[in-house]
């Protein structure tokens, strides 16, 4: 072999080791590597991750354990969890997700553990005078929408009102593919309204910016508006698993956390009415 | 002055030319190949599992976690627009898919040994396939890669290999006879890749304003 070959060949060597580099470095799986004796894997999604970061370090001090927050949408961590099996707490968005993953075999049962509510956020001080959620089919409203294949209206509210939600659209100033884009642009001067989940104004941390109208829980589909826990059944740390759901579902300073970040507990006065309403409406 | 010490110092500097030509011409390995290796699992991933009409459009949003494309795209194509306006060398030198196929035709040298040359009909008419291939991705693209049509549940489990949709059906037997093809035609899907016939496109751009400039300064 000449010597021009040999480098060539080394060359193609040292690619092929950059390429595994990268793919170890940005894989997902990479993450399990974390799982470890006193590490609780937990995924979570539909975007409560920043009020989940401030509620795992509370726990890990209580308890001395770290938490190894895996944050992703739903299809993503479904995929984790049928390929790679392992882990330890899932809080999922809807009912839907955990009934799938009890037929999976993923988990046994779950508990409804916090509701997200939505908002119509308009400019501060409400000078076009929205009130409820017909005034945005105002025709000299302009209303901001997200129609994406995950984020619409539709999931949002229940099927008593989607001809509001098709006359919205009609009407819409411009569509969205994310909420966050959406609020963002809002923020920028443009449109009059937009509908967004409440924990996004603090999370963009924008509340001193906009004001905001609460919609009325009757007109929700629940689904889009409730967070479960539950317990995989592969997890190697049971006992960690039931203290973390406790803490998660009944502790004080939580509950405050998670309304502080726009979320209601379902331990709650406020939460037991919404609970009691969402199995009214199965 | 001495006409030896002359002929000395042009000898380092063509010696100088020469090893920047060879770390240059290793660079352009490192980075064809370092391509190669990142996005060609990509390509199969894309084959088989990539929920839209078209792949690598709305990778951002896609739901097929582990397809490399999700991180590697932008990247890609960054370091490619860099690698084409420094080094003044065309796009298909370093594309992972014509690299993908060099490897292949390079199995048929070693194994069977019946290479097809295209003549200049056939790579007219090749041509002609190629523009229309773009025309029609562009369609697809605006009608019918709406992420709205997809079911993303389907995308992780086996019946995601068996995507109900007719789209899926057509793209997968596009791909695989293009691999045949590629095995007996030196970069066949280069010929009729979309991809490339807008990058030629915008050569062709680039190549008329650059002509027109020049006459207009000359005259």
């Amino acid at each position: 072999m000449n010597k021009n070959r040999k480098i060539k060949y080394a060359i193609i060597l040292v690619s092929f080791l950059i390429s595994i580099t990268c793919y170890a470095y940005f894989f997902p799986e990479i993450q399990f590597s974390k799982n470890s004796k006193d590490t609780l894997t937990v995924y979570a999604c539909g975007g409560s991750t920043e009020m989940l970061n401030k509620v795992d370090q509370l726990f890990e001090k209580k308890y001395h354990c770290k938490i190894n927050l895996i944050s992703s949408n739903t299809v993503e961590y479904l995929n984790l969890l049928t390929h790679v099996k392992k882990g330890d707490v899932v809080i999922s968005r809807s009912t839907e997700t955990p009934e799938y993953l009890r037929d999976l075999g993923a988990v046994d049962n779950y508990s409804i553990a916090y509701f997200t509510t939505w908002d119509i956020v308009v400019r501060r001080g409400n000078p076009k005078h929205i009130k409820t959620i017909n005034d945005l089919l105002k025709p000299d409203i302009k209303v901001l929408t997200a129609s994406g294949a995950s984020i619409n209206e539709y999931g949002i509210f229940n099927q008593k009102s989607w001809s509001f939600v098709s006359e919205l659209y009609d009407k819409s100033y411009k569509d969205f593919n994310c909420r966050r884009a959406m609020l963002k642009y809002f923020l920028d001067g443009y449109g009059d309204a937009c509908i967004v989940e409440d924990r996004l104004i603090h999370d963009l941390h924008v509340e001193d910016d906009v004001s905001t109208i609460k919609i009325p829980w009757k007109f929700y589909y629940l689904q889009s508006s409730v967070f479960t826990i539950s317990v995989l059944k592969y997890s190697k740390h049971k006992e960690l698993d039931e203290k973390y759901i406790d803490f998660i579902l009944n502790n004080d300073t939580v509950k405050e956390i998670m309304k502080s970040y726009g979320y209601i507990p379902a331990n709650t006065e406020e939460g037991k009415y919404i609970l009691r309403r969402y199995y009214e409406s199965q | 002055m001495n006409p030896n010490s002359n002929n000395a110092k042009t000898a380092e500097k063509s010696m100088k030319v020469g090893i920047k030509s060879v770390v240059r011409s290793y660079l352009f390995l490192l980075i064809k190949w370092t391509f190669f290796f990142l996005v060609v699992p990509g390509i199969f991933v894309s084959i088989l599992f990539c929920p839209y009409v078209i792949p690598f459009i709305y990778c951002d949003v896609c739901p097929v976690y582990f397809c490399p494309m999700k991180i590697f795209r932008i990247p890609f194509l960054i370091v490619a627009f860099f690698y084409v306006l420094l080094s003044k060398k065309r796009f298909y030198t370093i594309c992972p898919a014509g690299t993908l196929q060099d490897v292949i035709i390079s199995i048929n040298k070693k194994t069977l040994n019946r290479i097809k040359l295209l003549n200049v009909v056939q790579r007219n008419m090749l041509k002609v396939v190629r523009y229309m291939f773009l025309a029609l991705a562009l369609i697809l693209v605006l009608i019918f890669n709406d992420p709205r049509y997809i079911d993303p549940y389907h995308t992780f489990s086996i019946e995601g290999l068996m995507y109900e949709n007719i789209f899926y059906y057509i793209r997968v037997a596009i791909i695989l006879s293009i691999f045949i093809f590629a095995f007996f035609i030196p970069r066949f899907w280069c010929k009729i890749c979309p991809f490339g016939a807008l990058i030629s496109l915008i050569y062709l751009i680039y190549d008329k304003i650059h002509g027109f400039i020049r006459r207009l300064r000359s005259t």
